[in-house]
């Protein structure tokens, strides 16, 4: 006899992907922290944005650090945000796999180049982004965009960050081709803008800004966003952004490409910062939350990535896209999505291993799986390495890049240690 | 139009009238025919079996309904909704129930407080929760549990759970 009822979608228990999807993905980011900072404490000077250095740490970066952690996240919010199952889900599993030899593969070949290496990225990332998107695409379009007379933020800005996630990876695999075959596609630098624009701005903006529209009063407590005015600017954003990242197929120049994207940098970087800390200073609850301040520390690097922006486009400095990157990769992406992986995580496990049996035997509280004391440390050294990475690349002292790829390995560390302890507390059984 | 709504989904099974813990009745059609809603209120109160909960979507605060609801024993509760609308849920001949509120509560507290709380219900002891968003993630655990609940979805997307003891 079926003793409950829901006038709305709930999750089928198999509707949500098992731990494992997403806590693989997740167990990316610490390594890539370690992998980052030892190539910055080991490798040879950063001089220029095309450094075969620099290039691999940006793409341990954007791959490995923030990439997988969202692709991760994506597996569990699209069911719980969008009310949809993600079809195929169990495919995560090869997609991770796929994911890692490519984007192993890839930095490998962007720190020596190789042929075969650079073919074996291509293949093995395409095929990752194929199994991911299709099954994504399913789900979101399935997905209710409007609720109560009214679109749905988060709905729409996981469409469009998913569609990003397609382009941007059109445009890397077609390079890592073209680097394959020892012949380069037409207009590199305005192909490398658009790959650079849509994926900083169009999948890992768009769809931290869209998402955090929902996860910010959920987990934090503080008011809604403003409906329309989220809207509105989610529109302005996506208009941007895909203006940008497709100007270099009608022959726009990389400078006119930076320029169309100015819009949408203001939004991620400027106004969803002023935004966000603002409804996180008024919140009802202002209990002490580590990510919190990975949150805070991550959008208020915002403002130096746009200002770096506008430097690179008005200046031939090398130092101001250097630092451009540095803040957008390893400042803003990486402190808030290293912040939410302090938080999902815990939530997730607490759900899939001591959900099912509150209430018939004791449990622990969720912040007793990923303390303060084990985020702490962690947040301190990730911060610390950024700012002092920023200094090295400011003021052209290795030294201080060295330094700052210790933090690094530091954060990452930490991270790793944390998660570990939380993957591997023993759960108390059923009484 | 008009008409009190059981406060289920077809997507999710019909369940049996043992289950039917919310009804829902929206009076703004009815408003909107210039028709005082009281008649329909008490006519949907009268089919609602003791401790069940009337759950009514008001547009403005109910004042003078609230004090005659109370007075009948019933248990009465207002909560505002965005835009000038009052979800208003009575429940049946239990006047000291009402729904408690868990919108300051964190993930996964809300969660851990109404799972505790399947365990914990004596036969047919009612409670009633609102929630601060539709939780997609809880619905399959409580399927799990010997309880019987109901879900409803509201306007600004929270929601409120009925859960009675077995």
């Amino acid at each position: 006899m079926q003793l409950g009822a829901a006038n709305s979608a709930g999750l089928q228990p198999d509707q949500g992907p098992p731990l494992s999807i997403p806590a693989s993905f997740f167990s990316l980011a610490p390594l890539s922290l370690v992998a980052a900072g030892l190539v910055l404490l080991l490798g040879p000077e950063l001089t220029s944005r095309w450094t075969p250095t620099l290039m691999a740490v940006t793409h341990i970066g954007t791959l490995g650090l923030l990439g997988s952690v969202m692709l991760g996240a994506l597996y569990q919010m699209v069911p719980v945000l969008a009310g949809q199952p993600v079809p195929l889900v169990r495919l995560g599993h090869g997609v991770f796999v796929a994911w890692v030899v490519g984007a192993v593969a890839l930095i490998g070949a962007l720190m020596r180049p190789s042929s075969t290496a650079f073919t074996v990225a291509a293949v093995a990332l395409g095929c990752a982004l194929i199994a991911f998107l299709l099954p994504m695409a399913v789900a979101l379009g399935r997905a209710t965009s409007r609720a109560a007379g009214a679109h749905r933020v988060e709905v729409h800005g996981m469409r469009a960050a998913v569609l990003a996630l397609g382009v941007t990876g059109l445009y890397g695999v077609y390079m890592a081709s073209g680097w394959a075959q020892l012949a380069l596609p037409a207009n590199r630098m305005a192909l490398i803008g658009g790959h650079v624009t849509i994926g900083l701005l169009g999948w890992i903006g768009v769809l931290l800004t869209s998402v955090s529209t929902k996860i910010i009063p959920m987990f934090y407590l503080t008011a809604e966003f403003p409906r329309r005015p989220a809207l509105v600017g989610l529109g302005v954003l996506v208009a941007s952004v895909f203006g940008a990242a497709l100007a270099p197929l009608l022959g726009a120049e990389p400078r006119t490409v930076a320029w169309l994207a100015l819009p949408a940098a203001a939004l991620v970087w400027l106004v969803h910062p002023a935004i966000v800390l603002r409804m996180l200073a008024d919140r009802r609850r202002k209990r002490v939350d580590m990510s919190v301040r990975f949150w805070q520390a991550g959008l208020c690097v915002g403002p130096l990535i746009v200002t770096t922006a506008i430097a690179s486009l008005v200046s031939d400095d090398a130092r101001w896209p250097l630092l451009f990157g540095w803040f957008a990769v390893f400042g803003w992406g990486g402190l808030i999505v290293h912040g939410m992986l302090t938080r999902i995580g815990p939530f997730l496990v607490w759900f899939h291993r001591y959900a099912p049996i509150v209430g018939h035997t004791k449990v622990p509280p969720m912040r007793q799986l990923f303390p303060a004391s084990r985020s702490r440390p962690a947040l301190l050294l990730h911060g610390l390495g950024v700012a002092i990475g920023a200094l090295g690349l400011g003021l052209n002292q290795p030294i201080l890049v060295r330094l700052a790829g210790g933090a690094l390995v530091g954060s990452g560390v930490v991270l790793a240690y944390a998660m570990a302890r939380m993957a591997t507390r023993s759960s108390p059984r059923k009484e | 139009m008009g008409e009190a709504q059981r406060g289920t989904d077809e997507r999710s099974g019909a369940p049996d009238s043992a289950t039917q813990a919310i009804t829902t009745l929206d009076v703004r059609p009815i408003l909107a025919t210039g028709r005082d809603p009281l008649d329909d209120i008490l006519t949907s109160l009268a089919a609602v079996p003791r401790g069940a909960a009337l759950l009514l979507t008001v547009p403005f605060r109910p004042t003078p309904l609230l004090t005659l609801l109370t007075s009948r024993g019933h248990g009465v509760a207002l909560r505002p909704l965005d835009g000038g609308l009052f979800a208003v849920v009575v429940v049946v001949e239990e006047p000291s129930v009402s729904p408690s509120d868990l919108s300051d509560l964190e993930p996964p507290e809300p969660m851990e407080v109404v799972l505790g709380a399947t365990t914990a219900l004596a036969r047919d002891e009612v409670r009633l929760y609102w929630l601060p968003r539709y939780p997609r993630m809880l619905v399959p655990l409580l399927a799990d549990r010997a309880v019987r609940w109901q879900l409803v979805a509201l306007e600004d997307g929270s929601a409120l759970l009925h859960l009675r003891g077995v």
